[in-house]
């Protein structure tokens, strides 16, 4: 192979070489904004669902406030949420703390982590005391730890 | 070989390696894109799941599963599975679902009652079976109904079981027992013939169990609130009694007990106007 054929290879190989390293780049920037993007829509996603858990508690059988096995007051039980927080355990519901904090507190479940931030979302929720026939107000905590 | 011809060789085969990376970059490129945007659907897909799920705890019914991907779905005991283990979605309620495409797929809730609410049971319907049974309108109207000669999923009740026919599910009643493809379940309530005809067996066992233990928890949780309350301490006593005895028959798995016992003595600490359990 002559010397200028030899030059007109090395010109190409730089040229495919940088162009690789344009493609490399490109896609490692491509990937990295669609993966961070994807990552923030699962993180969004968790956010949500955490959220959701201060609609969802009141509305579980093991707190809920019924009459005759009717429904109808969205209201949270104290002697049930008083039960419920002795057998807890039982239940799982991922690294959080739920707590009802009303003339005293009731610590419905409790799994903290070892590290990580805390999230917190609370809500004012309607607890009724059937010792005293009455209802009252209380302020529904739930912690995550993320 | 002359120099020529050799050069020509050398710069047809760089070409043609070169152009072979330039073509595995783009094609591995390509499926890395579609696994990213399968991931996202994947999410969004159980996020509309959610969505629907929390809906209907609280308010709707039933409801289509409006979404524009076509997925697979697989089932397990505590999830579903996306696109081939793309996605996970947890589902915390008791639920009844078997594995498919995700195509035409509905959901439906309804409240578990024994005496006292045990939870809301959801149904995820694979709406490109047909379902059948024996008893009319025993499927509610959005379920894609088939006949007596062309079904895919069959409730027979009345102690009448055909016996297995090629490729179609068959969900016996009987008084007491549930049968899945001959496979003997306890008869709890009519909610769970329609899970026993929404789900596969193994998935029907697993919800099973969980209403089970469920209702252990209740129990307990109703007995406590028992203890706790101060009023009417003879009617009280017999509520425990009732209690104790559904509890006991419950973890000794016989489900042939009777809850009006305790429906009785929740009315009687109303007539003495007490505060009821439940």
């Amino acid at each position: 192979m002559n010397r200028k054929g030899q030059i007109g290879i090395q010109e190409t190989m730089l040229v495919v070489f940088v162009f690789f390293i344009i493609l490399i780049i490109g896609m490692i920037l491509f990937f990295r904004v669609s993966i961070s993007s994807s990552e923030a829509e699962i993180e969004e996603y968790n956010e949500f669902k955490f959220k959701q858990l201060i609609d969802v508690i009141p509305n579980m059988p093991e707190l809920k406030y019924s009459r005759y096995g009717i429904e109808d007051v969205w209201c949270i039980d104290l002697l049930k949420a008083r039960a419920f927080s002795e057998i807890s355990d039982k239940y799982d519901f991922g690294f959080k703390r739920i707590t009802i904090n009303s003339s005293d507190t009731i610590i419905l479940y409790d799994n903290p982590a070892q590290q990580g931030s805390i999230r917190r979302a609370n809500s004012p929720v309607c607890l009724y005391d059937s010792r005293v026939g009455r209802f009252g107000l209380a302020n529904l905590i739930v912690e995550w730890w993320t | 070989m002359n120099k020529r011809g050799f050069e020509l060789q050398f710069n047809l085969i760089f070409v043609i390696f070169v152009g072979l990376i330039i073509f595995g970059f783009f094609l591995f490129f390509t499926f890395k894109y579609i696994d990213l945007q399968k991931e996202k659907e994947s999410v969004e897909i159980a996020r509309s799941m959610d969505n629907i799920i929390r809906g209907l705890k609280s308010t709707t019914q039933y409801k289509e599963f409006d979404i524009n991907f076509n997925f697979d779905m697989d089932v397990h005991c505590n999830e579903i599975i996306i696109n081939n283990g793309l996605y996970r979605q947890k589902i915390d309620s008791i639920f009844f679902a078997s594995a498919g495409k995700g195509k035409d797929l509905w959901f439906w809730s309804q409240n578990l009652k024994k005496p006292f609410r045990i939870d809301t049971l959801l149904f995820i319907i694979d709406n490109s079976k047909k379902y059948y049974s024996t008893r009319n309108g025993f499927f509610p109207e959005f379920v894609n109904e088939g006949s007596s000669s062309n079904f895919d999923v069959g409730v027979f009740f009345g102690g009448i079981c055909p016996s297995s026919i090629n490729g179609k599910k068959i969900v016996c009643v009987d008084s007491n027992k549930i049968f899945i493809d001959g496979e003997e379940f306890p008869f709890i309530d009519d909610s769970l013939v329609y899970g026993a005809a929404f789900s596969s067996a193994e998935q029907f066992e697993c919800s099973l169990d969980k209403i089970v233990d469920k209702w252990i928890n209740l129990i307990d949780i109703y007995l406590s609130k028992n203890d706790r309350s101060n009023d009417c301490s003879s009617v009280r006593e017999n509520v425990k009694v009732e209690l104790n005895i559904i509890k006991n028959s419950l973890i000794s798995d016989n489900f042939a007990f009777d809850v009006e016992g305790l429906r009785n003595s929740n009315t009687q600490l109303s007539n003495h106007d007490c505060e009821v359990l439940y």
